[in-house]
């Protein structure tokens, strides 16, 4: 057996080894087009299956000098990876507007004889 | 001529004021709208074991067979989701107590835990039986009303008393959720705009009238506790909404219309003006250097002297 691997070795010749380099060469080139080509591929099969969210619904996204006041709240916050959002389609019976839109409320008006019933005192509306 | 009348006292964790075109009827409508409030609260508080979401939530994916009025929260409840397509969710439950919001607000103290992102289950996995009178969510699932629950109770009391005591006037506030029944005063029913409903009487604020319908406020600037966390959540990251806008108020024909739309408002992020716009309803947004953004008619501002 290694008298046969001694034979063999010294029929090598150098143009034998100029072959046998060139094949290595166009392996490692096919090798690396072709992960190329996989990693392309993979990522364009990742993109479409975990879609992100869309320009408009979060656009806080592009924003984020808009809410500087939960910076913190947000770089503590685990979020979870990009999902679809949905778009802002209301169906179903919608939202009523009022009758009328507010208006200014009326500035004061003097006193006249005899007095009204006073004006009620103006109700707050704020967050709860 | 008959004088008008108000009442103010402590309700479903929040202020109730009761405005009366005839103070001699007062006593009684107050007594109509605190029969409304305590039938609500016994419905849907997320706090009170006896309550009937409390028993819907922990039945573990079971259907429970609930009463008219809870069904009638549960309806609102899943139509305010689908008219903002899941902005405004209920199944926001769980999401509140991981971001620390687990019990009555009156008690929450100190440092939310680190918060936890985590997109809500959704609208859709709730089934309503309208004819059997059910309600099932999926076991792990928990529901809370708060987005739309206390509007319903304006709704519910404005109508409740403007039915007692026809041809008065009425106003209901709940926590700056307001609803209104009967004929309004010469003035129109005037609403004082602010970030917090608690807010001094004499602080300076918009003024604003309206003759009929209904009005609310959302607000990321009031019912936060730690130096981050506030009760308005973003069902697509289930933490509380990072939103430009600090105020929304809104009016519309119900309150609970309104407050649908000023809370979609906040978690809509810069979409809010478009989407109310669209949607012909007169709003006022605050961004958090106190710029005003009205859309759909809302008026120009009139400060209270």
């Amino acid at each position: 057996m290694a008298r046969r691997m001694a034979d063999r070795s010294r029929q090598t010749t150098p143009t034998g080894r100029d072959r046998a380099v060139r094949r290595v060469r166009r392996a490692t080139w096919a090798t690396g087009i072709a992960t190329a080509g996989l990693a392309t591929t993979f990522s364009v099969v990742a993109a479409h299956a975990f879609k992100g969210h869309s320009r408009g619904a979060s656009s806080h996204a592009t924003k984020p000098a808009a809410a500087p006041r939960h910076t913190r709240a947000t770089r503590r916050a685990t979020v979870p990876a990009p999902q679809h959002v949905p778009s802002i389609v209301a169906g179903g019976a919608p939202l009523q507007p009022p009758a009328t839109p507010p208006e200014s409320a009326p500035p004061p008006a003097p006193a006249p004889t005899p007095a009204p019933a006073p004006a009620p005192q103006p109700q707050t509306s704020g967050g709860s | 001529m008959s004088e008008p009348g108000a009442a103010t006292w402590s309700a479903l964790g929040t202020t109730a004021s009761l405005w009366l075109s005839d103070s001699a009827a007062l006593s009684r409508a107050r007594r109509i709208v605190e029969d409304e409030l305590a039938a609500i609260d016994l419905a849907c508080s997320r706090f009170r074991d006896d309550s009937e979401l409390s028993r819907v939530n922990a039945a573990g994916g079971a259907r429970v067979a609930v009463s008219p009025l809870m069904l009638e929260a549960a309806t609102v409840a899943l139509r305010a989701a689908e008219l903002t397509d899941g902005i405004v969710d209920p199944t926001v439950g769980e999401a509140l107590i991981l971001a620390g919001y687990d019990r009555d607000f009156a008690e929450l103290d100190g440092e939310p835990p680190v918060l936890v992102g985590r997109r809500v289950p959704g609208w859709t996995q709730v089934s309503l039986d309208r004819a059997r009178r059910t309600l099932r969510v999926p076991h792990g699932t928990l529901l809370d009303l708060g987005a739309t629950a206390k509007a319903l109770a304006a709704d519910r009391a404005a109508a409740a008393v403007g039915a007692e005591l026809p041809g008065l006037g009425v106003l209901v506030n709940l926590g700056g959720d307001l609803a209104t029944a009967g004929p309004a005063p010469a003035s129109g029913w005037l609403v004082r705009i602010a970030d917090d409903h608690n807010a001094p009487a004499d602080e300076p604020g918009p003024v604003v009238a309206i003759g009929s319908g209904a009005l609310a406020t959302s607000s990321t600037t009031v019912r936060r506790w730690g130096k981050t966390a506030h009760h308005l959540i973003d069902p697509r990251t289930g933490l509380p909404a990072v939103s430009p806008w600090r105020t929304v108020s809104v009016a519309a024909a119900s309150c609970v219309d309104a407050n649908t739309a000023s809370t979609a408002a906040i978690v809509l992020d810069y979409d809010a003006p478009k989407w109310l716009a669209e949607r012909k309803l007169p709003a006022r947004l605050v961004d958090h250097d106190g710029r005003v953004t009205a859309v759909a008619g809302w008026p120009a501002e009139a400060v209270a002297a």
